[in-house]
């Protein structure tokens, strides 16, 4: 299943199970290009909930449910526009964008 | 533990910014929502991802501070604007856009600034922050500052003024007690007193 864009949806799926991740990502300089990464995340296949929990210094914050076949870090590692790093850092996915 | 109260209660901002996000972008409202959660002084009120639905939001809010994107639909942004500060004199309005396409007609909707959303993050905090601060009172008029020659004379005359009422306090039991020797001696106030007090007692006047 795969969250429609512009829609942050918070029903979990049935069907499969689906876990939460942590994912830290930046930095973002601007807005805009946070909310396409967002966005991009969010059309990501088996992400089901995305939620934005906090932006600091530039580093954005999102809690999100995954479900998908692949691991989750290798979906974020797709998000090419981003030129992502990505890598387990403590409880959470760090992504270092490049962008 | 009253020492912990007082602690949260100083770091609490005395104003918080309330503000109202119009974006047809929920990636970007969202984005929005959590860089606004963590600054204090900032509070996001309420969403809405249209101009018919910001407009009501923001008669049913008041918000301080309206971001306003200009292409949505059903409403764009500019005549939402134009519908918010028609209604709402004391609520600000910051277009937040994607390109400077229509810079000019939104600024004549009376905005008080238009941000692309390609701006530092920091910046568009700022100028949230600024936008919506209470509008400050005219500055009061500061009295004039007197000169060192305005000061010395004015301490000056204090000095002569108190001198001459010291003097005269002065001047006053001398020329008392001279009249009193004075009258004593010719015996009509005496004899005056005298007489009223006789004739308080029913006596007759004592012989001047």
């Amino acid at each position: 299943m795969r969250a429609e864009a512009g829609q942050l949806p918070r029903d979990l799926p049935s069907a499969r199970s689906s876990s939460t991740a942590l994912v830290d990502a930046g930095p973002f300089t601007n807005l805009e290009l946070l909310s396409r990464f967002v966005e991009a995340v969010v059309r990501l296949p088996g992400v089901e909930r995305v939620e934005p929990r906090g932006v600091e210094r530039e580093l954005l914050l999102l809690e999100l449910e995954y479900s998908g076949r692949e691991p989750l870090t290798e979906e974020l590692s797709s998000l090419s526009e981003f030129r992502p790093f990505v890598h387990l850092g403590g409880d959470r996915i760090r992504v270092e964008t490049g962008v | 533990m009253a020492r912990m109260v007082l602690s949260i209660q100083a770091d609490r901002p005395s104003h918080r910014v309330r503000i109202l996000a119009v974006d047809d972008n929920a990636p970007l409202r969202a984005s929005l929502r959590a860089l606004l959660d963590l600054e204090a002084d900032l509070e996001l009120v309420g969403e809405a991802a249209d101009g018919e639905e910001g407009v009501e939001r923001a008669l049913a809010l008041r918000p301080d501070v309206v971001l306003l994107d200009i292409e949505m639909p059903r409403l764009d942004g500019i005549e939402a604007a134009r519908r918010i500060r028609a209604e709402l004199a004391e609520t600000r309005i910051i277009f937040f856009v994607a390109e400077t396409g229509r810079r000019e007609e939104a600024m004549r909707t009376g905005a008080e600034a238009f941000l692309l959303k390609d701006t530092p993050i920091d910046t568009i905090l700022q100028t949230i922050r600024d936008i919506g601060a209470p509008r400050a009172r005219p500055p009061t008029p500061e009295p004039p500052v007197p000169s060192a020659e305005q000061i010395v004379g004015v301490v000056e005359d204090e000095i002569a003024a108190r001198r001459g009422a010291a003097a005269e306090r002065d001047r006053r039991p001398a020329a008392g007690r001279a009249q009193r020797r004075a009258s004593g001696r010719d015996g009509r106030l005496v004899g005056g007193r005298a007489s009223v007090s006789a004739r308080a007692r029913g006596g007759r006047p004592a012989a001047a």
